[in-house]
């Protein structure tokens, strides 16, 4: 079903300032040289420890096939995470119920206040929901990061979920998370607001 | 303590509870195929062998627990112990810590409570016997005897995700999910009021 999803679409994609492509293995060095930053790790789903678990972790979960870069002059400043799943449905009509996909951002926080993230992940939606037909997106966090949450008020998202104490966070426990989602109806009206 | 070491059948006033066989799926596939029954559920009326399948491509027979009343099945429970999300490296602090519940009762039998008499037990073995942290229970928004259920436990709604599932009707419709913590469990000495109709 969404193997080859990314080939669907023309890469490279350009923004005003931004070039989005695929993933390929030669990226993951930089990927994980960010990962491993304080700041970045504390609200990623991980930390790697090392590049060597760091890229089989990569293989154990398929993570090329569903991670696209951000670069900025030729160089990558971060990537863009994108997963399609079939759309939830009752079991006889799930044939005519398409797909979805979570999505999700991280960048250097040394190209942080730039609005790149912004940039890149309005992008991302515009691929999901004009070059995939997708009729849903939704992106989850740890409620305390602010940042993101931001992003997804941006996009244009609205919060579906606020689940209380229900994410293990490895310095602060048990803590909130929250998920939020946005239609491909809800995106195209907001557009043509504008 | 798990599952098997749980001593069935557990009694309510009025009901027993214990983990299904093979031997029960006639009935409750029975009730699961009625179509009032499947207007709500992922799944579909259909034969019976249509609904033994389902049962083995998903491992659901695990997950399910019948409801007795003088010994007549009439209904079930869901309980699918799972792991909490955590950060890698604390995922093993967070190993079957939670579970997802649910319920399904004979439409026969509905309007005694008996529903709910099930479902607030299913939460004590959870929270009590299985030592879980947390309950969560999905369903279409519009079900609202299913999510005044869920009320009556002391569940909150954490989720209402805007038409997200696709209804054999063709509308694309709402679905809720709804938790609760151990901590925010009243416990026991809390009835639920069994009494009204489910």
């Amino acid at each position: 079903m969404t193997a080859a999803v990314l080939d669907r679409v023309a890469w490279p994609v350009h923004t005003a300032r931004l070039v989005i492509r695929p993933a390929t293995s030669a990226d993951l060095l930089a990927v994980f040289e960010i990962r491993t930053l304080p700041e970045v790790a504390e609200w990623m789903p991980g930390r790697p420890t090392s590049y060597a678990e760091f890229v089989l972790r990569a293989g154990q979960h398929d993570v090329l096939a569903r991670t696209l870069v951000m670069e900025l002059d030729g160089v990558m400043i971060g990537d863009l995470y994108l997963h399609v799943t079939d759309a939830w449905a009752q079991e006889d009509v799930a044939d005519r119920a398409g797909e979805e996909a979570e999505i999700g951002w991280c960048l250097s926080p040394a190209h942080q206040g730039h609005g790149y993230v912004t940039e890149g992940a309005a992008e991302l939606v515009r691929i999901c929901i004009e070059d995939l037909g997708l009729r849903r997106l939704s992106a989850a966090a740890f409620a305390d990061n602010t940042p993101s949450l931001r992003i997804m008020e941006r996009l244009g998202m609205r919060r579906e979920n606020h689940g209380v104490r229900d994410s293990l966070h490895r310095d602060h426990g048990w803590v909130d998370g929250v998920v939020y989602a946005v239609l491909a109806d809800e995106w195209r009206a907001a557009r043509s607001d504008r | 303590m798990t599952l098997d070491q749980i001593s069935w059948p557990v009694r309510t006033e009025r009901l027993a509870i214990r983990p299904a066989t093979v031997d029960d799926l006639e009935a409750l596939g029975r009730i699961q195929n009625l179509p009032e029954v499947a207007a709500w559920l992922p799944t579909c009326a259909g034969t019976q062998a249509d609904y033994l399948l389902r049962m083995g491509r998903h491992g659901l027979l695990p997950r399910t627990l019948v409801v007795e009343r003088d010994s007549v099945i009439i209904g079930e429970l869901y309980l699918h112990i799972t792991s909490g999300w955590a950060q890698s490296e604390v995922a093993d602090d967070a190993r079957d810590c939670e579970a997802e519940i649910g319920w399904g009762l004979d439409p026969a039998q509905q309007g005694h409570g008996y529903a709910t008499e099930a479902a607030a037990e299913l939460v004590r073995i959870c929270f009590q016997d299985l030592g879980l942290r947390r309950l969560t229970a999905g369903a279409f928004a519009d079900n609202a005897a299913s999510l005044r259920i869920m009320e009556r436990l002391g569940m909150r709604r954490e989720t209402l995700g805007v038409r997200t599932t696709l209804h054999r009707s063709g509308r694309w419709v709402d679905s809720t999910k709804y938790a609760m913590l151990a901590d925010e469990w009243p416990g026991v000495a809390h009835q639920v009021d069994a009494g009204e109709p489910a």
